[in-house]
Formats: structure tokens, C-alpha cells, sequence
């Protein structure tokens, strides 16, 4: 009933939140609002770059990331025992930690995306604690093309008295 | 055409200024609905009722408008290689509809890479301030930047 909660919240399981085929179209999208950058926008002057081929933003990659995490979330509060309390102990978020970019995305990707609840810690409000969650992102080679820190605050029991 | 600059046009505590950037209603939403489609982004009514009391951003989108500003006032003045990485990004405020975002850069470390010598290495410290000068959003993150001197490998 009260598994949202931050003394309830297990450290170690892994989450496989979806996937997304990444497009030509998609990337440029991004790329022209967000990061107009040439080997984000340009087929032929990303291939002379160090990249070699047109390349997702590094940002695109995390808002993915994101765009799985919040359904795939939204599911398991809805569907919890008690929904609405559930929702409740969901907090925000304060930032991320350590992004790397290990390898680039590139249009025809398909990218799996995965959390891991790593560290539990406390917040300088005694309501809430501090939730961190390693994000990974992997291509169809199986190789982590990006990954970073997350991190949520999630709310404590309720003191009983 | 003014020439491109390379790593060793810029040096320690130098400040680069960029932006601004308005954020609408229409924008938060939209990157909502493609990237992160919570109540407190997505529905004004629902954000109204909030804590924060009208719509905010994705702590996402803040990053991407923080990109655009930046590509426009230093990645494309420069011969940028890009970032492997960002150290950490921290959001101290909520951004709302109708913000007016500016950012400002300063170079912290500047040295270039031992294994690539052709490429210059500056880490920053961003910050991402709105229209009442309050820092909404910093970053720290190593830039990389051609050296004008050094050939590739």
C-alpha cells in the first residue's frame, strides 16, 4: 500500500522503460528548435565530421529517456493499491548528475532505454528523501551510448502519532 | 566572415553572455506532450490549482532552451567539438510561462587533451538565469574545442 513511498522504495531493480526507433525526421526536429548544430541537421556534413553520420543531440537522447520514464511510471501508480497516495509521494526533481555521452545516436538506432534505483538518501526537508537512479541508454549493438544520474524526491511515511 | 575561434582564443575566467530566449505556453506544452507528459506541464488547469500555481517547464526543456542559447552565443562562434558529458545540471527554480531565460558561461579550467592534442578542453560553469535575475538552472561541462596549432591524428 504505501510502496512509494521513500523507506519503501527497493535499491536494485532494474527497469526496462521502452524503446524508440530514432528518425532522420526526428533528430533534425530536435536539432533545428534545440541544438542547430551541423551534424545534428546536415547528412552530408556530418559524415566529414568526427562523428561520421547525423547524430542525435545529446539532450534529445535524455528527453527520450524521459518520454519512457513518465508512462512507464504513470503505470505503476495507477495501478498501485492506493493510486492517489501513490501520486502523492512523487516529488521533484533537483537534477542530474554525470551525463555521459559515450557514442552517438544515429537515425536507424533503436534505443533501449533502462532505470536502476542506486542510492536512497536524505533530503534537508525531513518530509522527503532523496531517490538517485542510474539512467542507460543502449543502442542495437548493445553498447551504452549514454547514461546518467537522476535524481527524485520521494516522500516519507507519515510519522505515526 | 569572421573566423571561427579555437581554443586558444579564450582563457581562464573568461564569461560568455547569451540569450534571451521567452518561453511560451505553447512551447512548454508541446515538449511536454513529445518528452515529458506530466499534469504540471501539460494542463494549465491543473497547474493553476498546483503549488506553483500556473504551468512549468520540463527540467528537460530548460536544458534544451539552455542549448539553443548557448550554441548561438558560443558553439557556433567557435570551432566546437562538442561535450562528452555534463557533470551535473541543478534545477533551483521553476521555470514558468512567459520567463524570459538568458544564460552566461565561465571558463573554470582550460588545458588541452593529452591523447588528442588537437583538441582544447575548457570546463564551465553555466548558469541559466530569468527575467527577475534568478539563477533558474546551472551546469557544469567540459566543452571541447579545436586547437588552432595542432593537427589530427
Amino acid at each position: 500500500m504505501s510502496d512509494f513511498h521513500f523507506e519503501n522504495i527497493m535499491i536494485g531493480e532494474r527497469h526496462e522503460l521502452g524503446k524508440e526507433v530514432l528518425t532522420t525526421a526526428a533528430i533534425k526536429k530536435f536539432a533545428a528548435r534545440y541544438d542547430p548544430q551541423y551534424f545534428h541537421l546536415d547528412e552530408k556534413a556530418a559524415s566529414d565530421s568526427l562523428f561520421g553520420a547525423l547524430c542525435a543531440s545529446g539532450w534529445h537522447v535524455c528527453a527520450l529517456w524521459m518520454s519512457k520514464l513518465v508512462p512507464y511510471r504513470a503505470e505503476a501508480i495507477f495501478t498501485a493499491p492506493n493510486p492517489m497516495e501513490a501520486l502523492a509521494a512523487q516529488g521533484p526533481s533537483p537534477g542530474v548528475e554525470n551525463i555521459r555521452w559515450f557514442k552517438p545516436a544515429f537515425a536507424g538506432d533503436t534505443l533501449n532505454f533502462y532505470s536502476t534505483i542506486i542510492a536512497k538518501e536524505d533530503w534537508h526537508k525531513p518530509d522527503w528523501g532523496l531517490v538517485k537512479t542510474q539512467a542507460e541508454i543502449i543502442n542495437q549493438h548493445g553498447e551504452t551510448i549514454c547514461s546518467f544520474i537522476g535524481k527524485g524526491l520521494i516522500r516519507k511515511l507519515p510519522n505515526e502519532e | 566572415m569572421k573566423e571561427l575561434k579555437h581554443w586558444e582564443d579564450f582563457e581562464v575566467g573568461q564569461v560568455v553572455s547569451y540569450g534571451p530566449y521567452e518561453v511560451t505556453k505553447d512551447e512548454i506544452i508541446d515538449f511536454a506532450r513529445q518528452f515529458d507528459p506530466q499534469p504540471f506541464h501539460l494542463s494549465e488547469k491543473f497547474a493553476k490549482s498546483s503549488l506553483l500555481g500556473g504551468l512549468s517547464a520540463s527540467g528537460w526543456h530548460s536544458c534544451a532552451i539552455w542549448m539553443r542559447m548557448f550554441v548561438e552565443g558560443w558553439a557556433s562562434k567557435c570551432m566546437s567539438l562538442g561535450a562528452p558529458g555534463v557533470e551535473s545540471v541543478r534545477w533551483l527554480k521553476p521555470v514558468m510561462v512567459g520567463d524570459v531565460l538568458r544564460g552566461r558561461s565561465e571558463i573554470l579550467e582550460h588545458r588541452t587533451s593529452k591523447s588528442r592534442p588537437w583538441v582544447g578542453l575548457s570546463v564551465m560553469r553555466h548558469e541559466c538565469l530569468n527575467q527577475n535575475d534568478e539563477i533558474v538552472m546551472t551546469l557544469l561541462s567540459t566543452q571541447m574545442t579545436r586547437v588552432r596549432g595542432a593537427r589530427d591524428e
